[in-house]
């Protein structure tokens, strides 16, 4: 058995507390001593701390490989931090947008006011499964004042599509989900403006380029009537290899569960750019008494006009 | 803590004096090294409480 002896002991422990208490003494002589000469640690330190000060110049400074991936990958993170934070704004912004809408549609509902009273009411006759196409039969005609380019809509804000053919006691309906429908929409958002295509079967989709931020839920509105809804983004198709994606969209209530709908009294039909040419000249002819050809074009005549003015 | 429990920690100062002697703290006040000189004198009072004894009265 290993005998100990406590005077041994004693002194060894005594030894230890003095190295303990030496090397104390020390280092708060060393700190007292930068206190005084804070130069001298200075040194001393970028001294031993050199080949520390060297690695971090070369990664931040430094061309090589290495220090390029580090930083592009530290700035790559923030960018990413920052694409996260403006995406979250951006959500709530957009469930603002939302909110305010639905509340706009119950308001007017209470008040039964806004303009539901420029509307007439149409029973549906017929719906898409029954009619090809996605055609939609109502029993308002011309007779109650339905005209062909008529927005259709389902309760306030829900737009469904255009009256295309009208007789005295019905009409016909192009819903904007009909293979062939083409419009402008605007998406809430992004906010842009992008071409509406119906794909059918109560599907519509509009076509964006890449980079526009588009997603699932984002509301998709009628540009010409206000507080008109085509529906809601219901899902989203983007290939990075193809220039463009697409966002279809749903309405918001089933077709075949449609009764009652909507009609506005006044066609959103926009002339196209040959009626507005040949309306412009008719009305240059009359202001002017201009005579010119038919194949003079719009800046000529323009041209011709402002020159007649300045004479 | 665990550091200062198996190792005197002197060293732990030794680096904190360099680093502030780096970005030249000793200009005003060696934040970094007087807080660890505290931490390591504040480990070498109450180690003598965390340490135990077996039965045959040697320490570990």
């Amino acid at each position: 058995m290993k005998m100990y002896s406590s005077i041994k002991k004693g002194s060894s422990r005594l030894s230890f507390l003095k190295t303990k208490l030496f090397w104390l003494l020390i280092l708060i002589g060393t700190i007292i001593l930068g206190l005084f000469f804070p130069w001298l640690i200075s040194r001393v330190s970028a001294f031993v701390l050199y080949p520390f000060h060297v690695t971090s110049t070369w990664v931040k400074s430094s061309d090589g490989p290495l220090p390029l991936y580090l930083r592009s990958r530290a700035a790559l993170v923030s960018e990413v931090e920052a694409i996260r934070k403006e995406q979250a704004s951006q959500t709530g912004t957009q469930l603002s947008i939302q909110r305010l809408l639905e509340e706009n549609m119950q308001l007017r509902a209470l008040t039964k006011s806004g303009p539901i009273g420029e509307r007439l009411i149409a029973r549906v006759l017929d719906r898409p499964n029954i009619l090809p196409n996605d055609l939609l039969q109502i029993d308002q005609g011309s007779s109650q004042g339905v005209v062909v380019g008529a927005p259709v809509y389902n309760g306030i804000d829900g737009v469904l599509g255009l009256v295309v053919h009208v007789t005295d006691k019905y009409s016909f309906v192009d819903l904007f989900t009909s293979p062939g429908f083409l419009s402008t929409a605007y998406i809430l958002g992004p906010n842009v403006f992008a071409p509406i295509e119906g794909v059918g079967g109560g599907i519509a989709r509009v076509k964006l380029p890449q980079g526009v931020g588009i997603r699932v839920g984002q509301l998709v509105i009628l540009p010409s009537i206000s507080s008109a809804i085509y529906g809601e983004i219901v899902s989203v198709q983007n290939e990075p290899t193809q220039p463009e994606q697409y966002g279809y969209i749903a309405p918001s209530q089933a077709i075949n569960s449609l009764l009652y709908v909507t009609v506005g009294l006044e066609s959103i039909l926009s002339r196209d750019i040959v009626t507005f040419e040949s309306e412009m000249r008719e009305q240059i002819r009359k202001a002017g008494n201009i005579d010119f050809d038919n194949d003079v074009s719009t800046s000529t005549i323009i041209n011709s006009n402002e020159a007649n003015i300045a004479e | 803590m665990f550091y200062l429990y198996y190792f005197q920690g002197y060293e732990l100062v030794l680096i904190g004096i360099l680093i502030d002697g780096y970005y030249q703290s000793f200009y005003e006040w060696p934040v970094f090294s007087l807080s660890l000189l505290g931490v390591v004198i504040l480990a070498d009072l109450i180690k003598p409480y965390l340490l135990m004894y077996n039965g045959h009265h040697e320490m570990v």
